[in-house]
């Protein structure tokens, strides 16, 4: 299973069509590879002779040795072109629309991966994995390797979705990131990667579609695995709208962040474009 | 052996268990019918829960959420169903309680050899007695009505039996006592009753009586007192006994002053048990012997008896002189006979004809003699054919007319004014003066065997209901806690 809308592909080919390249970021759209932004990736940009306002570090010393003047390194940026994927698969995730949210990702990835960029795909509970996915535009297993992913999600373990933003923020050097998860834990604070963008898509199950108003429920919670009953009536459903609405513009007021909310079975064509605009803006 | 009354309670509670569990039943299938309704679903609390409710005091609710609803209905369960089999157990709270007779006869006898002394002596010398509550069993004058009286401030301030003594005549009437009141103690929350009497014929059940030593009987009282048709004057006869003998007879104003009665005024003849004053007309007056004295009325000349409908003007009619010469129309005083229901009202005599006469008039209207009647309950006098053909008919309406001589007790009292044994109540707003005398039982042994019981305790229905309250209390919190609006947290 690949996980991929079938309306992706129209939609990667109409976008493909626009000018892109006036609009992607001038590290992708320099036709010239002298101009595109030195980083740290192992692609070799150039080899200069060192100036006063270069890092001794990236002094050549191997070079130096031979030629007695002093060289350094240039590499392209490796970040410039990647998107950080940060999937929540903690046990509450089992609550949302799992397979939407398979789908959403994988389909995203495709995009992504369609339109010349590079994903680079963590999980998190209470923490970053050790291992992340990379896929590449031009490699062929890109696609299949975020699938295998996602479908080996298996929703264990609690959120802690502040530390493993964290652990990546330490880790990864990418500029752009998704985060995907139910947010469900409280005052939770991500910031914005440097001159970069944060974007965060929730996926959940509303409350509502689950109780009937009068009726009492034993709600279990899924990773403290705590059992409370929960009367549910039009009062509560208010206050729960109430704290869901506090809740979404808590997050969609993050600076430089771009955030969707994504029930089961909501149109997810239309928030493909919002994404692509934004990333191309 | 002070296990004894644990395992009295432990078999009593087991006895408590049927209702307890037959109230539980409702509860438990209660309990079992929300548990099959409820749904159980896997949702992350905090998506239900805009803070945060990591507090100990937060899990100890969610904890107690599941369950609390049965929790407190099966309390109250077994709260109802202990106090369904009479628990808690009514006992007394305020601890024992003593009772001193304040009646008259408690100051017979010489002062410091009075029962109202020997008592004194006996309170304040027994431990157990100035340890417990005392109380006084008393007469209020101004309400004309028996009382009890708390006595523990006055107590405090006694150090010897005369002391006591002295307060208790200040402050009490010592007319009569009534011994029912004693069991209201009881129902109070006293226990451990104590009664104080000099009365040797009144016994307790579940009260301890000490009897104080008796005096011999020394009385000089009123046997009888009416007007005399024939001699045209208020007859009070006396009995007397232990030597009492009159040594002076007052005239009572209507203010309450004494005056000495003037020779002209009254008649005395001896009689075979005490001595006979006759009167020329109604009055207050009062006879003074050994040092006391005593108040008494003598009735006037009764009013004619008047008639009200045809069958009462006929009955009427009949009776001769004691009925009025009705000359003028419409005027009616004394007793009223009339037709009709309105029985037992004061002042009327109701009448009635009838056909059938199964029953007897009762014997206190007719002194004993047997006349035949009818059954009728709106009537005084249900009479018929053989009824009226009796002589002993004409008895009720003579006993009627003859009690309407005397005065009659004001509605509205007046400001007693003490005399002698007895309290005036002066003439006030139209109503005439009146006396309160002590019954003769306070004078002279009347044989009469008094009965104090100790009542039962109050059962503690007001702690079982607090108990309840409490429990339905901390229900509605609870429920507002996790209902309310605004409040449905986790």
């Amino acid at each position: 299973m690949t996980y991929v809308d079938p309306e992706c592909a129209a939609i990667a080919t109409a976008f493909s069509r626009r000018n892109l390249r006036a609009r992607l970021p001038n590290s992708i759209a320099a036709k010239d590879p002298m101009y595109r932004r030195s980083g740290s990736s192992y692609d070799l940009k150039s080899i200069r002779e060192y100036q006063s306002f270069d890092d001794p570090r990236t002094i050549d010393w191997k070079l130096y040795g031979r030629s007695d003047r002093a060289f350094v390194k240039e590499f392209y940026d490796e970040a410039d072109d990647e998107i950080a994927f940060l999937v929540d698969s903690s046990a509450s995730m089992a609550c949302a629309p799992a397979d939407a949210c398979r789908s959403f990702i994988g389909s995203l990835a495709y995009l992504l991966l369609t339109l010349g960029m590079g994903v680079r795909l963590w999980t998190y509970t209470d923490g970053l994995s050790e291992r992340c996915l990379a896929a590449r535009a031009n490699s062929g297993g890109g696609q299949a390797g975020i699938a295998a992913v996602l479908s080996s999600l298996s929703f264990e373990g609690v959120t802690d979705t502040a530390r493993s933003f964290a652990q990546w923020r330490s880790r990864g050097r990418q500029k752009r990131v998704f985060v995907f998860s139910d947010f469900h834990e409280h005052d939770l604070n991500l910031r914005s990667p440097h001159s970069g963008g944060l974007f965060l898509i929730r996926y959940r199950t509303p409350f509502t579609a689950l109780a009937e108003k009068g009726a009492e429920l034993e709600v279990l919670d899924p990773e403290s695995g705590r059992i409370v009953v929960v009367p549910w009536s039009q009062a509560d459903e208010d206050t729960w709208a109430a704290g869901e609405l506090a809740r979404d513009r808590h997050l969609a007021a993050i600076p430089r962040s771009f955030f969707r909310v994504l029930d089961a079975g909501s149109p997810r064509a239309p928030v493909y474009w919002d994404i692509l605009e934004r990333l191309y803006a | 052996m002070p296990e004894l009354p644990s395992l009295a309670g432990a078999a009593g509670l087991a006895g408590a268990a049927g209702p307890v569990a037959a109230l539980l039943v409702p509860v438990v299938m209660l309990l079992f019918v929300a548990l099959r309704l409820r749904r159980r679903i896997r949702y992350p609390h905090e998506l239900l829960s805009p803070r945060d409710d990591s507090k100990p005091m937060a899990a100890l609710l969610r904890s107690l959420r599941l369950y609390y609803d049965t929790a407190i209905d099966a309390a109250c369960a077994v709260i109802v169903g202990l106090a369904l089999a009479g628990y808690p157990e009514p006992a007394p709270h305020k601890g024992p309680a003593t009772i001193l007779d304040c009646s008259l006869s408690m100051l017979s006898g010489l002062r410091g050899d009075r029962p109202l002394d020997e008592a004194a002596r006996l309170i304040l010398s027994d431990e157990t007695l100035r340890n417990s509550t005392l109380f006084a069993l008393g007469w209020d004058p101004a309400r004309r009505e028996p009382r009890l009286v708390d006595l523990t401030e006055t107590l405090e301030s006694i150090e010897s039996p005369q002391e006591l003594a002295l307060a208790l005549e200040s402050s009490e009437a010592f007319f009569s006592a009534d011994f029912s009141l004693v069991s209201g103690l009881t129902s109070q929350g006293y226990g451990g009753l104590t009664l104080i009497s000099d009365d040797a014929a009144v016994t307790g059940t579940g009260v301890t009586v000490r009897t104080l030593s008796p005096k011999l009987p020394q009385y000089l009282l009123p046997a009888s007192a009416a007007w005399d048709e024939d001699r045209q004057r208020s007859i009070v006869r006396f009995v007397n006994a232990g030597g009492a003998s009159i040594t002076t007879l007052w005239k009572l104003a209507s203010d309450g002053s004494l005056s000495r009665a003037k020779p002209e005024d009254y008649t005395i003849l001896p009689g075979p048990s005490g001595f006979e004053l006759s009167f020329a007309e109604a009055g207050l007056w009062a006879v003074q012997w050994g040092g006391r004295i005593l108040p008494f009325e003598a009735p006037g000349r009764p009013a004619p008896i008047s008639a009200r409908g045809a069958f009462s003007e006929r009955l009427v009619t009949a009776l001769g002189p004691i009925a009025r010469n009705s000359g003028v129309p419409g005027k009616e005083s004394g007793v009223i006979v009339r037709d009709g229901g309105g029985a037992g009202k004061k002042g009327f005599m109701s009448v009635s004809s009838i056909t059938e006469e199964p029953a007897v008039l009762p014997p206190r209207l007719t002194l004993g003699a047997v006349v035949s009647a009818g059954v009728d309950h709106r009537a005084d006098l249900p009479l018929g054919r053989a009824s009226l053909a009796a002589p002993e008919a004409a008895i009720p309406f003579w006993i009627v007319r003859a009690a309407s001589g005397a005065g009659s007790g004001s509605a509205r009292l007046s400001r007693p004014v003490r005399v002698g044994d007895g309290f005036l109540y002066p003439a006030r707003g139209g109503q005439p003066a009146s006396l309160a005398v002590p019954p003769p039982w306070e004078y002279a042994p009347s044989g009469r065997r008094v009965i104090v019981t100790a009542g039962a305790h109050p059962d503690r229905r007001l702690i079982v209901a607090l108990v309840l309250v409490l429990l339905y209390g901390l229900k509605l919190t609870l429920a507002k806690r996790f209902r309310g609006p605004g409040t449905q947290r986790v």
